[in-house]
């Protein structure tokens, strides 16, 4: 089986997808905050090829982020408004990004589910 | 490296508390906003203010946000002509707290979506959760 690399890319996409909530979420919590900047992952294409990104060589390496794993690197995104206070966060746009995610976890874990289908069928089980 | 989706309902968690705090201050506020002090001449209750900040939450090990500082808002009191006032000064004025209702109210009104902002994004973490477990299920 290790000639399909479905299982490994969608593993990818919702570890990735993951993280983009998770940074979500911190964008949301820090709404209010002055001085925050919105945060979003680099896209899933550009950061597959990328070297530069740090990672842990030594499990005693503290992570300098949640889900800080090869490849899902961090940035600050260009938002809609910048607030008096600093802080640029547009809960509308957090709203669509939110929904963005959503919709490709479904796609995600629907093609996954089928996917598994298919193997059970060979099987015959 | 902690699961991204148990960091984000922690992080709307934080959030959640955050904006609780906000509400709290608002409340204090409006319930004080006409006391004044006791002896004439005296100051009367300074409306508060609060900031937050980004910070590590050591509970969970994830980034979130928690109250900065509870200040005061240093603006001037309204200053209200009633002799009969036990606050009154020489002139008949007394200081009234520098809360304005209005502000309050906005105020209220922007920590209420805050909030709901964060149950939507908890929510939506827990539909992710679920649409992962769901993949195990024939």
């Amino acid at each position: 089986m290790s000639e399909i690399y479905l299982s490994k890319i969608a593993g990818d996409q919702a570890q990735w997808l993951s993280v983009r909530q998770s940074l979500i979420a911190g964008n949301v919590a820090n709404a209010n905050t002055p001085g925050y900047k919105s945060q979003d992952v680099k896209p899933m294409d550009e950061s597959e090829n990328s070297f530069l990104n740090l990672v842990q060589t030594n499990g005693k390496h503290l992570a300098a982020g949640i889900g800080n794993v090869a490849g899902v690197g961090t940035e600050n995104s260009s938002t809609w408004e910048v607030f008096h206070s600093g802080g640029n966060v547009s809960l509308p746009q957090e709203m669509m990004k939110s929904g963005e995610v959503a919709g490709a976890y479904q796609l995600n874990t629907s093609v996954m589910k089928s996917f598994h289908r298919m193997v059970l069928a060979t099987f015959g089980s | 490296m902690t699961d991204p989706l148990k960091a984000s309902l922690a992080i709307s968690g934080l959030g959640l508390e955050a904006q609780s705090q906000r509400m709290r201050i608002v409340s204090q506020n409006i319930a004080n906003s006409n006391t004044t002090g006791n002896t004439p001449g005296d100051d009367p209750y300074q409306r508060k203010t609060i900031t937050f900040v980004e910070a590590l939450d050591r509970a969970s090990g994830v980034m979130g946000v928690k109250v900065a500082r509870v200040g005061v808002d240093p603006s001037p009191y309204t200053l209200l002509h009633d002799p009969n006032h036990i606050a009154a000064d020489e002139s008949g004025m007394v200081k009234m707290p520098n809360v304005d209702m209005l502000l309050e109210m906005t105020d209220m009104r922007e920590t209420v979506r805050s909030y709901e902002a964060n149950l939507k994004t908890a929510k939506q973490a827990r539909e992710l959760i679920s649409m992962t477990l769901d993949m195990m299920r024939s």
